[in-house]
């Protein structure tokens, strides 16, 4: 299991070139917002609804505020993306010490823990988000706790299948008569097999944030105080008739960055998933 | 030869004019109109939010209606008159009305709905009724309201939707919140309750026996329960409804749809919602509860910018929270803040809040009320105008129940931006927001500023009792440059509140209360 | 007896979470700032004190918290839904109300995505990495990255606002007396919309779960026999292959029913359709704890039943998964 392969495995992979093409060029994006437009998304830039390309220095055209859409666009690629991975990172966290227990132990624990992942599983995902949101008030930090919380189950039940395969394997049977302790078994043995799904479903993740970071901004539950592609569509929804691309613009930077993600995750699959069958 | 010729020409072009004019009324047809939310029960003598009040004025009268120059007109009272002393008040009523379920209508009925309906319950009017000792029913066909004192604005205060009258013989003795005929009402109106299907439509059809003959010319309303705003412009753009009532398409979106050839947009009948938006500060805090700071912040916002961007010039900029169509009260003559932002930052200089070294001076939260599209714009255009005058500002968002405790309750908020309706007068609209009397934790749309000042109450305690218009104008004047001077509220935009309807729907603007009443004249002219 | 006693303890486990579910449902709602009684007075602009109390202490608001909790359990042990705080009825009577839109809707969409699914996956192994196959994959991931709201709105904009053709709100929009047919396309006409904006998304899934499935399945033996013994195409495909494939995808679209909810609060909004997952939505604003609670646990009953039953169909079919 050489690890030259792999990157040679990703690159020949269209999918993960594309996906992290598109990646890329958001990542450009967010960097390049506050540089290009450093008074920030807020500020009132030109005539109100101007439509796209009618206005040369405003060449996505204006909100019902008059704030420049493209200044917007940059920066909320920024907070999109923040988001994102945020909430993803610490799904994550949760996710892998839930399913870590789980695993590795079984019994009680196992029965315990499970059930509070189904509890959470079992309230629809999003309306979950809602009241989470709405309880601590809108912000960046209730939406990526709201996200992370409906998004830890996944990654424990991952993490807690590939500890249970690998529970039964030889060589976690031999650290163990050898008298190597649970904590490094787990740690240095078990998590280092258990990361390629877990990194293949990161992606996924991070893509499923931004969604979810919309829809709910979309409903008028994003932090006021920033503006993220999800905000932008929230505005713009009251003024669609009078200008659709205060919605189509942001949502299709959506669309994107969702397409770069999953492509990216896709790629990774294949990559991960040839190194490991037999 | 050619006089006469004139003459004929002259009587031909005015026949013709009439003809227009006087178009008679065509009996028939269903009249769908949009309701952005479900009502909750159909009560308006208990809940005084539109889309109760839109439904319930049709199927239920009131005592009185009024033109769109506030002449009173007779609806369920025939006649009235009011005391020299104004301490009592004596209505004759119509003779011969019955309710939707054959019984006769009483004074009775009027004497429950004013002592026990919408009297003690409606948030609104509670206090301008809580002056009305009893209601004396000499005979069924008249009722004499005794005052505890003279309430100038009560005459103003009875309209269908307002001052509700339920039929006693179903409401008295027993719990009026629970009660089944909350979602199938029985009233005296020209519209009976029909069907509801909950989360799609209420349905209502012509009353036979209703006391006007010949009325109502529809045959059906529909109320369509359409919640997003996109949604309700599509459908009267389309002809799927015939009218959005209340501003509840985006105001972007409006003016396009009254250019179309099929609609029209008229702001008549509001005047019972006369609401006017303003941004007010809590007057405990120590930073805003300074006058200076509020002077300065009041210079910072560029209200016609507001005016013309957020609410696309539905309304005017005000001067006062008193809505300019309050004609018997409203002033222009009171301290005014022009839009400049040097001064703005001189005052907060004055005041000792000079910038620090990041360019700040301090933090300030704005909270905005939950409620349609316009406040959180307002929000942020606030902010970033105080952002450039050197205030770290952040907006907050909370949901209702979240805002509603927050503000009269928790208090832990500088500056709040929202509306209040002054109704058809400021004693029953404006008078409950700044007396210091009236300040009550825990309630919403009390006193939440917490602003005192003895005159100001003295003034609107007078005015309130006092039926001479001169002296109530005086009185009204002197509270409105209190306000402007204290400054507890930056009034921003009186508010025009428009509806948008097919050019086929006839005679919906021609009270005050417009949509709240009863349509009985409404008629549809065919396609 | 192996099987009753495996019924038996996931029954168990069952009803442990959903107490689970109520019990922390109970609490997030409670942790949110302000009650009903703050919502209806502030929505009428009310400034009553003592009207606000009175409703307060009508719905037992001002009690303490444990004993709220408690009289809710013995309410839900009962079966009793309570009153809808912010609206004038009964819990179970709103739900039931609008129970079959959000089910025409969700059943539709699911079907939808199954047919289209299986059908856009089949074709994709038939063409394995040839022309058909790349169009199909690529479509799928578009209606996977598409967010809902996107879908539903761009839908509107080119059928209802540019062509005219379907009603972007409703259910329906026929009042009085309609025959039975005429109802039936109404309401056909008003679903399209919402129904394609919510289904899209599992489309993608399932065109990719159908494809991967299928691709397993056709190099196997018992389908090179078939072919070898000169079956016919397409009987090849879907006696032998696409058959053995549809086990994973009905199973999976049973466990999506907790999602698709979710998805349906934004297609319901969007469309005024009227469902549950757009009451849930209002209910929460409003804090109609009774009301909320009713939707959480019918939505949790339904999908703990249709868990269950999905891996009771599994266990009996596949005999390779051993009950633990």
């Amino acid at each position: 299991m050489t690890m030259n392969t792999l990157p040679r495995r990703l690159l020949s992979s269209l999918t993960f070139v594309v996906g992290t093409g598109l990646l890329l060029a958001m990542l450009v994006m967010a960097l390049l917002g506050p540089w290009l437009y450093p008074q920030g998304p807020w500020t009132v830039a030109g005539a109100p609804m101007t439509w796209p390309g009618t206005d040369a220095a405003l060449p996505l055209g204006t909100d019902a505020l008059g704030r420049d859409i493209l200044a917007g666009l940059l920066h909320g690629a920024r907070v999109s993306l923040l988001i994102g991975a945020a909430a993803t990172a610490v799904a994550l966290c949760v996710g892998i010490v839930v399913g870590t227990l789980t695993g590795y132990f079984g019994g009680w624990v196992d029965d315990l823990l499970m059930r509070l992942t189904d509890a959470v599983q079992t309230v629809p995902p999003f309306l979950l988000a809602i009241v989470v949101v709405l309880i601590v008030n809108p912000s960046v930090a209730s939406i990526v706790g709201a996200i992370a919380l409906i998004s830890w189950p996944t990654v424990a039940r991952l993490v807690r299948a590939e500890f249970m395969r690998l529970r039964e394997a030889d060589f976690v049977s031999a650290c163990r008569l050898m008298g190597m302790r649970p904590a490094r078994i787990i740690f240095v043995q078990m998590l280092p097999n258990a990361i390629p799904p877990i990194v293949v479903s990161s992606s996924i993740m991070v893509a499923s944030a931004i969604l979810i970071e919309s829809g709910l901004a979309f409903l008028g539950l994003g932090d006021p105080n920033v503006i993220s592609w999800g905000t932008m569509v929230g505005l713009g929804r009251s003024d669609l008739r009078a200008g659709w691309y205060l919605v189509v613009i942001p949502g299709l930077a959506i669309m994107l960055s969702v397409l770069a993600l999953n492509l990216l995750g896709d790629g990774l699959n294949d990559a991960l998933n040839t190194r490991l069958s037999p | 030869m050619i006089p006469l010729l004139k003459s004929l020409a002259a009587l031909v072009a005015l026949s013709a004019s009439f003809a227009t004019v006087a178009q008679a009324p065509v009996r028939g047809g269903t009249l769908t109109v949009a309701l952005p939310t479900e009502p909750a029960h159909l009560n308006s003598a208990i809940d005084t939010t539109q889309q109760v009040k839109i439904v319930a004025g049709k199927i239920y009268s009131g005592l009185l209606k009024y033109d769109l120059k506030m002449n009173m007109q007779p609806d369920l009272a025939e006649s009235w008159s009011v005391a020299p002393d104004g301490r009592t008040i004596t209505f004759k009523l119509r003779k011969g009305v019955k309710w939707h379920d054959g019984r006769d209508f009483s004074s009775a009925d009027v004497a429950f709905s004013i002592m026990k309906g919408f009297g003690p319950n409606n948030g609104l009017v509670r206090t301008t009724f809580a002056n009305v000792e009893s209601v004396q029913t000499p005979d069924a066909h008249t009722a004499v309201l005794v005052m505890r004192q003279p309430a100038a604005a009560l005459m103003n205060a009875l309209p269908v939707a307002t001052a509700t009258i339920l039929p006693a013989h179903i409401y008295d003795n027993t719990d009026i919140r629970r009660n089944p005929a909350n979602t199938r009402p029985v009233g005296t109106g020209p519209f009976m309750f029909s069907e509801w299907r909950r989360g799609d439509a209420i349905v209502l059809v012509r009353n036979p026996n209703y006391f006007e003959a010949g009325k109502p010319y529809l045959d059906r309303m529909v109320f369509k329960v359409i919640p997003d705003t996109q949604a309700r412009g599509a459908a009267v753009e389309s002809g799927a409804v015939d009218m959005v009532f209340h501003s509840t398409v985006a105001a972007s979106d409006a003016r396009r749809l009254a250019g179309l050839k099929n609609l029209e947009l008229t702001t008549d009948g509001y005047h019972f919602d006369s609401t006017v938006s303003f941004a007010e500060f809590n007057m405990q805090h120590p930073i805003v509860g300074k006058r200076e700071v509020r002077q300065a912040l009041a210079h910072a916002i560029d209200r016609k910018f507001v005016l013309d961007n957020v609410w696309m010039g539905f309304g005017k900029v005000a001067t006062s929270p008193v809505h300019y169509g309050l004609r018997q009260a409203h002033t222009d003559s009171v301290p005014q803040y022009a839009y400049d932002l040097k001064r703005a930052e001189q005052l907060l200089d004055e005041a000792g809040f000079k910038r620090g070294a990041n360019g700040m001076r301090f933090k300030l939260t704005i909270d905005f009320v939950p409620f349609g599209d316009q406040y959180p714009k307002v929000a942020q255009y606030v902010r970033q105008q105080f952002v450039q005058i050197g205030i770290d500002a952040d907006v907050r968002s909370s949901d209702f129940a979240t805002w509603v405790r927050r503000i009269w309750t928790g208090r832990d908020w500088a500056l709040n931006l929202s509306a209040l309706t002054n109704a058809s007068d400021p004693s029953i609209g404006i008078q409950r927001a700044y007396s210091s009397k009236n300040i009550v934790p825990g309630t919403p749309f009390t006193n939440g500023t917490h602003f005192r000042n003895a005159d100001l109450d003295n003034y609107f305690e007078q005015a309130s009792v006092n039926s001479d218009p001169a002296i109530r104008k005086r009185h009204f004047a002197a509270i409105q440059r209190i306000l402007a001077t204290e400054l507890p509220v930056i009034p921003l935009v009186a508010i025009d509140q428009f509806t948008i309807s097919s050019k086929r729907v006839r005679n919906h603007a021609t009270l005050s209360d417009g949509v709240y009443g009863g349509f009985a004249d409404v008629w549809m002219a065919p396609n | 007896m192996n099987f009753l006693r495996y019924l038996l303890r996931r029954l168990a486990q069952a009803a442990l979470v959903l107490g689970l579910v109520i019990v922390l449902q109970f609490l997030l709602l409670h942790l949110a700032p302000g009650d009903v009684a703050d919502v209806i007075a502030g929505e009428s602009q009310a400034s009553d004190p003592a009207f606000v109390q009175q409703l307060r202490s009508e719905l037992g608001l001002d009690r303490p918290l444990p004993v709220q909790l408690l009289l809710h359990l013995q309410r839900v042990v009962t079966l009793d839904w309570g009153q809808a705080h912010s609206m004038d009825a009964p819990v179970w009577q709103l739900i039931a109300e609008r129970l079959p839109g959000t089910a025409l809707l969700m059943v539709s969409a699911l079907l939808l995505a199954i047919v289209l699914g299986v059908a856009l996956g089949i074709l994709a192994a038939l063409h394995a990495r040839r022309g058909l196959d790349g169009l199909i994959s690529v479509l799928a991931l578009l209606f996977y990255a598409t967010p809902g709201f996107l879908v539903g709105i761009g839908l509107i904009l080119i059928f209802t606002v540019q062509l005219q053709w379907l009603p972007m709100s409703g259910m329906s929009s026929l009042y009085g007396d309609a025959s039975w047919w005429q109802r039936s396309v109404d309401t056909a006409r008003h679903l399209l919309m919402p129904m394609v904006s919510l289904s899209l998304f599992y489309v993608a899934i399932y065109t990719r779960l159908m494809r991967a499935a299928m691709l397993e399945v056709l190099p196997m033996d018992h389908v090179r026999t078939a072919r070898a013994k000169g079956l016919g195409r397409w009987r090849i495909v879907w006696h032998h292959a696409a058959r053995n494939a549809l086990l994973p995808i009905v199973t999976m679209a049973g466990l999506q029913v907790s999602s698709l909810l979710g998805g349906s609060v934004i297609v319901e909004t969007i469309f005024g359709w009227p469902g549950i997952g757009r009451l849930a939505f209002e209910a929460v604003f409003k804090r109609d704890v009774p009301l909320v609670m009713g939707i959480l646990l019918l939505s949790s009953v339904l999908v703990l039943l249709v868990s269950l039953l999905v891996d009771l169909i599994y266990t009996r079919l596949d005999p390779r998964i051993r009950l633990r």
